[in-house]
């Protein structure tokens, strides 16, 4: 059982926020047809493909997948003939559980109806947009291409196109952003009816331009009282409106969780492929190199793209175990137990009962989970847990 | 013996008196210019080369043939530059028969300066005063006026007065003739029984401790059987010989010679600066005077970050003491901190030194405690004893009376900062003894303080309310009562036995409600609300919250962002380690001293 996850590096436009790493294309991609796309997702397509073929070889096991994750950059620039490509591969290479989640990223605007078929058809059955807001002045501050229309429009698409596994990604803490503003697009996000919404603080990443500008006060951020009123009400928001939460930033309607994000917060294995994707095999976290012209380099020299790995020692892996199951929907105490022959609750037992007392987390059922109260101080509870555990 | 001379030098920190020794070592060849590169030879701790001072004590010897074609031998011994080690200055100068007194042209006289001085002269040594830095195009205009401040206040004439620029190597000849000229010779007898001055004691790992005397009568021969007079021990002398650059071994010392021998002894503690050593079988009739026992001023209380590292301080504190004989230590206990020891210091210099030390070189991670002087506390039932530590303090009702340590502080300054530091002595209950006018501009001001104001920080306001011009000399006093009260910090109701300080009344309800924002600034909020209070006795003189923390987690974390973050989460895990957990309350190292970095 593991994930395959597929960084597809390329933007119409970079978002001084973000980052991830991308190119941009510089033809004018909007206007034209994405039929014509450019030579330089051509190359990286057969790159790519040989990228999955030379890892297959190098695999002295059978592997089922069970999430195919297309993430980016932005995905939805591929054309359809592109995606058919890889995923052929894909199949070529590996063994395919037929009941897969197959997740592609998608900025609105660069979607039609028509492409999200195609896309369907190859076996996407899981869409998330990048989104981020309703509101105008906030899609323009985070330099966004597309409209709240187009937003609108693009889900409508795919909700008409057959998909039933919709996310949207929203963002708080945009410098600007009201409790109304903030609300308005709530609002508008769950009137579509998305079966998954993901809703992020606005993170200031050094080397982005944003953290930049922050570094120099050009821009005026929101502070840390306002950050967590934004969040409360969001976690509010959403569970009344019927959205668990399952994770830091994540909600879904009737269990639709993401399954490829949940794999990496249960520990699960997962390939990687493409510039700067992580993989984690075999206790192994390896990643790719983080430019495609080196990326195509070595694949050309029949290389693989990989920069650096490291093994995780036993106290390492424990403490992700931990650390990314608080942050989602719970650590197996069990599993914790039999692995790394640490009963949590006993060794961590003083502190964990009394965040149990005080509403923060809740044990049943063999997991120990944050409750929505617990959410916004998951990492000082994280911390101090981890504190009390040698290992 | 005649052709000996033993001198040391007096100067202000920065006046240059590392530069001109290296200067007098160059020019009698005691080292070459390589080595020279090195600079500033004398001050060869790294502590002691960042802070410009020197903290332990040197002694060198050189040869010098001068203008009379006759070789002497020169012994310049080091003298340490603070307030806190004016004892063992004392002891060096009374190991010689002359000072240099350095002034810097551009500066003039300072109160440290000063009070070395008298020492000097109180000793009897012959005084060869200096005016160093005259090169500076700033020294021309107050040349003539600091040439008066020397001439005020030792006498002399003016053409005793050497001009020098150590710095660009001029009027060192001169210093080297004045040196032989007019330092008088040894007297001594080499044929009566040894009497020797213990000025100085390092401590070195291969060889134990090596101790460093003047021998003012008699002859010290390696096998000798030696009486320390002060302590009474004996020992045998293993090696002796005088001091170049390092160590070289004569096998004999007379009278007249500045030298080392080396007793086969483990610890410093058996050796006390300022005893005088003698033959066991041939002993002297006499000591020589003004040996002290030197007793700690200033306690502070030193824990380890991590309850698991108290015994690894615990030897780092044994093995500081091996090479620093002035530090004591006690374990103690402390609800808050848990266990660790109350040291005592010579002063607050001291204090950092030690502390940074056992950082720096032993590798510890150190919690410590607000430095506070000793209280001789009076109980009611008559019963009256010393205390080191504010927790030690009974409670109210059985005090009868609570007496701090007075001393003496003299201050220099230049006359436009006499207001400020009129109002600073004022405002740190200081008693205005004596005005002396140096000059037209410079002033030297008599106060007796409480010991405690002293330690607070003054010497920064000092140097802050007069632009870096006051200097300060202070000694020790006498106890006088006073209405002192123990000022109490308390989180959600608990006491913080660590964080307690005693105060004077008239100050305490200001001092409780600075302490408790300041506190308020220093710890992160918690996962709860956190009540600060400050109280004396059981009245609660004031309050402040800490919210509760609201948000802290990390919006993001994929499969490109979980080896990043667990890499974060090692990191404040162990930021974590250096906070102590008072209760359910975390308080970072910082929060301990906050009562110091309160602004008046």
């Amino acid at each position: 059982m593991a994930g395959i996850y597929i960084h597809v590096p390329f933007c119409v436009k970079k978002c001084h926020y973000c980052d991830f790493y991308s190119e941009e294309l510089h033809s004018n991609l909007r206007t034209n047809s994405l039929r014509e796309s450019p030579l330089a997702i051509s190359v990286f397509v057969e790159n790519l493909v040989k990228e999955i073929e030379l890892t297959n070889q190098k695999l002295d096991r059978e592997i089922e997948i069970n999430t195919i994750f297309f993430g980016g950059g932005t995905p939805s620039l591929l054309n359809s003939e592109q995606l058919d490509t890889i995923v052929n591969q894909i199949h070529k290479s590996f063994h395919i559980n037929e009941k897969a989640e197959f997740t592609l990223e998608c900025n609105p605007g660069t979607t039609t109806k028509e492409k999200i078929r195609s896309f369907i058809k190859l076996g996407v059955n899981r869409i998330s947009f990048g989104v981020q807001s309703f509101i105008d002045k906030e899609l323009e501050f985070l330099q966004r291409i597309h409209s709240p229309e187009e937003a609108e429009r693009s889900i409508i698409d795919a909700r008409e196109a057959g998909l039933n596994n919709i996310s949207l990604d929203l963002m708080f803490s945009i410098p600007g952003q009201t409790i109304e503003s903030l609300d308005f697009s709530l609002n508008k996000a769950i009137s579509l009816q998305p079966e998954h919404i993901s809703s992020y603080s606005l993170i200031y990443e050094p080397g982005t331009p944003l953290y930049y500008d922050m570094m120099q006060k050009k821009i005026k951020i929101i502070n840390d009282e306002d950050d967590a009123s934004f969040y409360d009400y969001t976690i509010n928001f959403l569970t009344k409106a019927g959205y668990e939460q399952y994770e830091v930033s994540n909600f879904a309607k009737e269990k639709k969780y993401c399954q490829h994000n949940l794999n990496y917060w249960n520990g699960g294995e997962y390939m990687a492929f493409g510039p700067s994707a992580h993989g984690f095999m075999d206790n192994v976290r390896y990643w790719n190199v983080r430019s495609l012209q080196i990326y195509n380099t070595k694949l050309i020299m029949n290389e693989l793209p990989i920069e650096n790995s490291e093994i995780l020692t036993d106290p390492e892996y424990f403490s992700e175990i931990i650390f990314l199951g608080l942050r989602a929907n719970g650590v197996s105490v069990e599993f914790v137990k039999v692995r790394f022959g640490i009963d949590i609750m006993l060794t961590a037992g003083k502190i964990i009962q009394d965040y149990i007392n005080l509403g923060l987390l809740i044990y049943g059922d063999d997991k120990l989970s944050m409750t929505v109260k617990g959410y916004p101080l998951c990492d000082e509870i994280i911390l101090n847990i981890l504190n009390q555990i040698k290992i | 013996m005649n052709n000996f001379r033993n001198f040391s030098i007096i100067a202000h920190i920065d006046h240059g008196k590392s530069t001109l020794a290296d200067r007098l070592l160059e020019r009698t060849g005691r080292v070459t210019e390589r080595e020279m590169v090195m600079n500033q030879i004398l001050d060869d701790n790294p502590l002691e080369q960042e802070r410009g001072i020197t903290i332990k004590l040197h002694a060198i010897q050189m040869n010098y043939i001068a203008k009379d074609k006759s070789e002497y031998i020169l012994n310049l011994i080091d003298t340490p530059g603070h307030v806190d080690f004016t004892y063992e200055v004392s002891r060096s100068l009374a190991a010689c028969e002359g000072a240099l007194l350095i002034v810097d042209a551009t500066q003039g006289v300072e109160a440290q300066t000063i009070s070395n001085l008298y020492l000097a002269i109180e000793a009897g040594l012959e005084i060869i005063p200096i005016l160093n830095k005259i090169d500076l195009p700033s020294a021309e205009t107050k040349i003539e006026d600091v040439k008066h401040q020397i001439i005020d206040l030792i006498g002399c004439k003016e053409e005793d007065i050497l001009m020098v620029s150590a710095k660009q190597g001029l009027g060192i000849d001169e210093v080297l003739e004045a040196i032989v000229k007019r330092i008088p010779c040894p007297k001594g007898d080499p044929d009566a029984p040894l009497r020797a001055l213990i000025f100085d004691s390092i401590f070195d790992s291969y060889r134990g401790v090596i101790v460093n005397i003047r021998v003012f009568d008699g002859t010290l021969k390696e096998k000798d059987k030696i009486l320390f007079m002060a302590t009474g021990m004996s020992y045998e002398a293993e090696e002796c010989g005088v001091l170049y650059m390092k160590r070289s071994r004569t096998g004999v010392l007379k009278a007249g010679d500045v030298g080392y021998f080396i007793p086969n002894i483990k610890t410093l503690q058996d050796t006390k600066v300022g005893d005088t050593i003698t033959l066991l079988h041939k002993p002297c009739e006499k000591a020589i005077e003004g040996f002290k026992i030197v007793k700690p001023m200033v306690y502070s209380g030193i824990y380890p970050a991590s309850a698991d590292d108290f015994e690894s301080l615990r030897e780092a504190l044994a093995k500081l003491l091996l090479n620093d004989s002035s530090i004591t230590y006690e374990p103690e206990t402390s609800s808050a901190l848990g266990f660790g020891f109350r040291c005592g210091f010579l002063g607050l210099l001291h204090m950092e030194i030690v502390q940074e030390r056992l950082e720096r070189e032993f590798d510890q991670n150190i919690v410590t405690t607000v430095p506070n002087v000793r209280y001789n506390v009076v109980k009611t039932n008559g019963e009256e004893y010393f205390i080191e530590n504010p927790a030690q303090l009974p409670p109210t009702t059985n005090i009868s009376e609570i007496q701090e340590p007075y001393i003496r502080a003299q201050i220099i300054t230049p006359t436009e900062y006499i207001g400020n530091v009129m109002k600073l002595c004022m405002d740190r209950r200081g008693i205005m003894k004596n005005t002396t006018y140096l000059s037209a501009d410079r002033v030297d001001l008599h106060f007796e303080l409480p010991l405690a104001e002293v330690i607070f920080d003054f010497y920064d306001k000092l140097k802050s309310t007069s632009r870096g011009y006051a200097s300060l000399d202070y000694e020790y006093l006498d106890f006088r009562p006073e209405d002192l009260v123990r000022l109490d910090i308390l989180f959600n109701g608990e006491q913080v036995d660590a964080l307690s300080t005693i105060v004077h009344r008239s100050k305490s309800f200001y001092l409780g409600q600075k302490l408790c924002s300041k506190l308020k600034e220093l710890i992160p909020r918690q996962m709860f609300e956190v009540a600060i209070q400050s109280a004396i006795g059981s009245r609660i003189i004031s309050r402040t919250n800490i919210q509760a923390m609201r948000k802290n987690v990390l919006a993001k974390c994929y499969g490109g962002d979980i080896s990043r973050k667990r890499k974060l989460l090692e990191k404040q895990k162990e930021g974590k380690k250096r906070m102590k957990q008072v209760g359910r309350v975390e308080i970072p190292q910082e929060a301990f001293l906050a009562v110091l970095s309160i602004d008046d």
